[in-house]
């Protein structure tokens, strides 16, 4: 299957220091923590849309977040998404994680249309019934777990409006029918410090794991 | 495929007025998301996203990203539109006639070189008999 898009979010557990000014001046001049019920709502979060590498930052109080829709492979990918990171940890110190996710899209051409894609799945995927007979579209989602990682692996035919639909970067050589795959990857830790290795190695088992997920539900389509 | 319910109504989020501090003077729904949790996690069910709330955008078209894509560079004369990315995924470029004519002749070359040298690989059990005859011939 094609890699079509990958988002990368590390949600904090509190707002970064950058958007809670108050709260730092507050500290810097008295030495003290401001009190909980004193604690201001933190500034807006800040997006980056950029154009020529289809590329979309977002930094907010509660996240920090990178999305990729230009994803030629894994390596320029992983390669990014650090680059990313590594220049937004030289601005402001990153809080600790409370989860990490790696979220990719994935489609395979299909060679019939809709409703022919929509009774393959159905004859492949499902036991015969009456609610399996009279749906006209699928949507399959499991839950897996990968050592202390989990995967929400969804996948289903899709139409062509709806795939534009689920880009931020669309392309215009998409086709008609597709098989598509998403797979969101993540890790939901105590408390955790990011460190460049850790999301580096997080990234790479993310991201190599979709592909072998992408690899076994084409498998599992081909009828073999 | 049939799209997944969106959870935002699950998430334990708190309105603006319970969070509006006394010396904050400007309305926040003005300037700042309208919900937001408070250092506290979200709900189980929440999926990998890019954002919820509302935020400041800005458009631009390149950034500089010290990535190995701009360290990188790749130059192979008789492939000028061979990328490092291409490189990367796996992707080569089909060699030329040219190039596949010198790699026979290299490979040839090679053969007669090692016939006329007698280079025999070197294995474990060489290696041993070298070190117990104190001798590098075989």
């Amino acid at each position: 299957m094609n890699l079509l898009q990958v988002v990368v979010e590390l949600r904090h557990h509190e707002p970064l220091k950058l958007f809670r000014p108050y709260e730092e001046l507050f500290c810097s001049l008295t030495g003290k923590e401001l009190p909980e019920k004193e604690r201001t709502l933190p500034l807006p979060g800040f997006e980056l849309n950029i154009g020529e590498r289809k590329m979309r930052v977002v930094i907010d109080p509660a996240r920090t977040a990178v999305v990729l829709g230009y994803v030629p492979n894994i390596g320029y990918c992983i390669d990014n998404v650090m680059a990313t990171f590594n220049k937004i940890g030289e601005l402001v110190k990153l809080p600790l994680l409370t989860r990490l996710g790696i979220r990719s899209y994935w489609i395979e051409k299909a060679d019939v249309n809709f409703t022919e894609l929509v009774s393959l799945y159905k004859e492949i995927l499902y036991k015969p019934n009456i609610v399996v007979e009279q749906s006209t579209d699928i949507n399959t989602t499991f839950t897996l777990s990968d050592n202390k990682n989990t995967a929400t692996v969804a996948f289903g035919p899709m139409e062509l409006s709806q795939l534009k639909g689920m880009l931020l970067f669309p392309s215009s050589e998409l086709p008609d029918v597709v098989t598509f795959l998403d797979v969101d990857y993540y890790l939901k830790p105590e408390p955790l410090e990011v460190t460049a290795r850790m999301l580096h190695d997080f990234a790479n088992a993310g991201l190599n794991y979709a592909e072998k997920q992408s690899q076994r539900l084409m498998k599992i389509l081909s009828k073999e | 495929m049939v799209p997944i319910a969106p959870v935002e109504a699950e998430h334990r989020l708190f309105p603006d007025t319970q969070l509006f501090a006394r010396y904050v003077k400007l309305d926040p729904t003005v300037w700042a998301p309208k919900l937001y949790w408070r250092g506290r996690s979200r709900e189980e069910t929440e999926e990998t996203i890019s954002n919820r709330q509302r935020i400041v955008s800005f458009d631009i078209d390149t950034i500089a990203l010290p990535t190995a894509t701009d360290r990188w560079s790749v130059s192979l004369p008789e492939h000028p539109e061979t990328t490092f990315d291409d490189l990367r995924a796996g992707k080569w470029p089909k060699p030329t006639e040219e190039e596949i004519d010198a790699r026979c002749k290299a490979i040839e070359l090679a053969r007669g070189i090692r016939t006329q040298l007698d280079i025999k690989p070197l294995t474990t059990s060489i290696i041993i008999r070298q070190l117990r005859e104190g001798s590098e011939r075989t």
